[in-house]
């Protein structure tokens, strides 16, 4: 089972996107702003949250900030922030996973899957391991290597 | 609290250092034994303001002493080295490059080599007695500069050294050339060294059009000179970048030899110029909640690899933010966040890592911190202007750092300490006016020493030579031996503010330069 939040205050904008991720979530569940998402958090199980920053009532970087203070260690990947550089070193002190570019949304199924995958592992600490880690580590080894060969 | 620690065995010496202490308000004094104690592992647990060591195991010290002057936590200790004999001084000149600040010789005038590090540490005014000066002196003399070569290639080398070198150097280098040297680059900072700068100089290969003699050097002798001593040279070839605060991760970093040089930074403003030079494999951010390494420096540090054109991996401990959103935020393509603290092991497995991708590359070779052909001197003529037997001022073109490291061969072998004087002293429009501690002395150069200081006191002289220096020890008829020194004495021998000075004779009193300081 993965759970995934939509939060965002342009309606039109949150269904579309449901439209497009409901296939990657087993639910999907939504909220206009940084406090109903917080209160979905509180009873919902979710997996990974997909979060526009500006919002009336509670904004995207105070929503982070809550729900990391009340223990949610979930993926958020954000837009309309990604080329804002202040707004995405703000949100990165709280852990973002990732960001999405605004308007077009740019791989935003292969995003909000890893997303999805990752928040399943959080939940599920056995799952994670060292191993990814050191393999990450040694693929970004080869590229480094490789760009200089070229 | 001041802190003093003596890693030694000489009980003598020890008394002395607590007597010595007692004048000084709210100061603890250590001991702690050379074959029991780590000498770093007592600087981590306190700390201390100035540390004496028994230099006896020069080789094994080195490594050890420039380790940790080359750590923010110990770039402001004042070290000092004691020598049982004259004899172990010359041969523990390693150890002034790599990070001592004083030599003294056991068995001489403890209580004044105290107060000068006293003096160093902590800013005191010398107590203790008053040595006669000879004043108003213009004696030329050569004053040699230590200077490191960290390392060689095939077309340039590398020489740390706290001076400000123009856009050509003269030194001489351990394959037996000495000339004038093109400089290619220079950046702040010692590569591998506590040295303020470090300068990348080129061979002086002889040209296709030069005639050849027995003093060009050609390519040929650079590569059988590296070739015949490649089992000499430091296993380490790379530098490994570690960014943090945090005292108790540093401590754990091995001990033993380790496969890269470790280059630590606390904040990413000591990092700027030092980056271009060693050119990191990878950069290990220790990211803070507290104080500490923080996304603002992490941001600057990657400013810096920006201008100089690097791209290592970057990979960031305790980062609550994923690789791939951090990659975005920063537009690098090569980090890794690690959500974890940092871990000792799996850096150990990085660098491994690291290691077996880049087994070959950039063919460059550092010389051993116990390699005594690390050593260079760089000569510069200055004028003397007054002298004790502790203590000696002069003038010189260029400026040099506070606490910068130099020799003497007369009026005896000796070592000097810059360091800032204790009241005004007068410049002139060309030189910089330093006072310089010596150190290292014998109780027999000293007691020759006493004699010199007390005949410039009363004659003229211009250039000090061993022959003058002989004869005032002799106490011999001096003015005919001035005769011939002045008729050999040209002016366009002599550095600029020498020319000055014989001309108007006429000082200005300005404030004292307050130059750079290493410590």
């Amino acid at each position: 089972m993965k759970n995934l939040l939509i939060v965002d205050d342009e309606s039109l904008l949150v269904e579309n996107m449901t439209f497009i991720l409901a296939p990657y979530a087993t639910k999907v569940f939504t909220g206009s702003n940084g406090k109903e998402g917080l209160r979905v958090l509180e009873t919902e199980e979710i997996h990974c949250v997909v979060c526009d920053i500006t919002m009336p009532v509670m904004n995207g970087v105070e929503f982070i900030k809550e729900a990391r203070k009340k223990g949610f260690e979930v993926p958020f990947i954000f837009y309309s922030a990604y080329g804002n550089h202040e707004l995405m070193l703000e949100v990165s002190k709280y852990g973002a996973f990732d960001f999405l570019s605004k308007p077009d949304f740019k791989d935003v199924e292969a995003i909000v899957s890893r997303g999805l995958t990752e928040g399943f592992k959080r939940k599920n600490p056995g799952l994670q391991s060292e191993n990814d880690l050191i393999s990450d580590y040694q693929l970004l080894l080869e590229k480094i290597q490789t760009g200089k060969d070229k | 609290m001041k802190i003093i620690l003596y890693h030694g065995r000489d009980t003598i010496f020890f008394n002395e250092l607590k007597v010595a202490s007692e004048t000084l308000i709210d100061c603890e004094v250590h001991q702690s034994s050379p074959e029991a104690d780590s000498l770093r592992e007592q600087g981590f647990i306190l700390k201390p303001h100035i540390i004496f060591m028994d230099a006896v195991h020069t080789k094994t010290l080195t490594e050890e002493v420039r380790w940790m002057k080359t750590l923010p936590l110990f770039q402001s200790t004042v070290m000092g080295a004691l020598y049982q004999a004259e004899s172990e001084v010359r041969n523990g000149e390693i150890l002034l490059v790599a990070g001592v600040n004083l030599f003294h010789v056991l068995d001489t005038d403890s209580e004044s080599f105290i107060q000068d590090s006293f003096q160093i540490a902590f800013g005191t005014r010398r107590l203790g007695r008053e040595f006669s000066r000879a004043k108003d002196l213009k004696v030329q003399f050569s004053v040699g500069f230590f200077a490191s070569l960290a390392s060689v290639g095939h077309d340039t080398f590398t020489v740390e050294t706290d001076l400000n070198l123009a856009d050509s150097v003269s030194l001489t280098l351990p394959m037996s050339i000495s000339a004038p040297m093109e400089i290619s680059t220079s950046t702040e900072g010692g590569m591998v060294s506590p040295f303020l700068k470090t300068y990348e100089v080129k061979y002086p290969f002889a040209g296709p059009w030069e005639t050849l003699d027995e003093n060009s050097l050609q390519p040929e002798t650079v590569e059988t000179w590296i070739d015949l001593r490649k089992d000499k040279f430091d296993p380490r070839k790379r530098h490994l970048c570690l960014f943090t605060q945090d005292e108790k991760l540093i401590r754990n970093l091995p001990k033993k030899t380790s496969a890269c040089w470790y280059q630590i930074f606390s904040h990413s403003e000591d990092a700027a110029g030092k980056l271009y030079q060693s050119n990191p494999g990878i950069i290990f951010f220790d990211l803070s909640d507290t104080e500490g390494p923080d996304l603002g420096q992490l941001a600057e540090v990657l400013r810096a690899l920006r201008e100089i054109d690097s791209n290592p991996l970057l990979v960031i401990f305790n980062s609550k933010s994923d690789s791939i959103a951090m990659r975005k935020i920063f537009e690098y393509e090569y980090i890794l966040s690690v959500p974890t603290k940092f871990d000792v092991q799996l850096f150990l497995i990085f660098e491994k890592a690291f290691l077996e991708k880049n087994s070959s590359g950039e063919e460059r070779y550092f010389l051993r911190p116990d390699d005594e052909e690390r050593i260079i001197i760089l000569d510069r003529l200055v004028i003397l202007t007054s002298i004790t037997e502790r203590n000696l001022t002069f003038i010189i073109d260029s400026e040099i750092p506070y606490y910068t490291i130099a020799r003497i061969d007369l009026p005896f072998p000796a070592y000097l300490t810059i360091v800032p004087s204790e009241g005004q002293l007068p410049v002139n429009r060309k030189g910089n006016h330093y006072s310089a501690i010596i150190h290292g002395l014998t109780n027999k150069n000293l007691a020759d020493l006493r004699k010199v200081v007390h005949q410039l006191s009363y004659k003229s002289v211009t250039t000090l030579t061993k022959e003058l220096v002989e004869a005032m020890l002799r106490q011999d008829d001096l003015p005919k031996i001035f005769e011939e020194q002045s008729a050999a004495l040209t002016a366009d021998r002599m550095p600029d503010s020498v020319v000055a000075l014989k001309r108007d004779g006429r000082f200005s009193l300005k404030k004292n330069f307050k130059g750079k300081s290493k410590l």
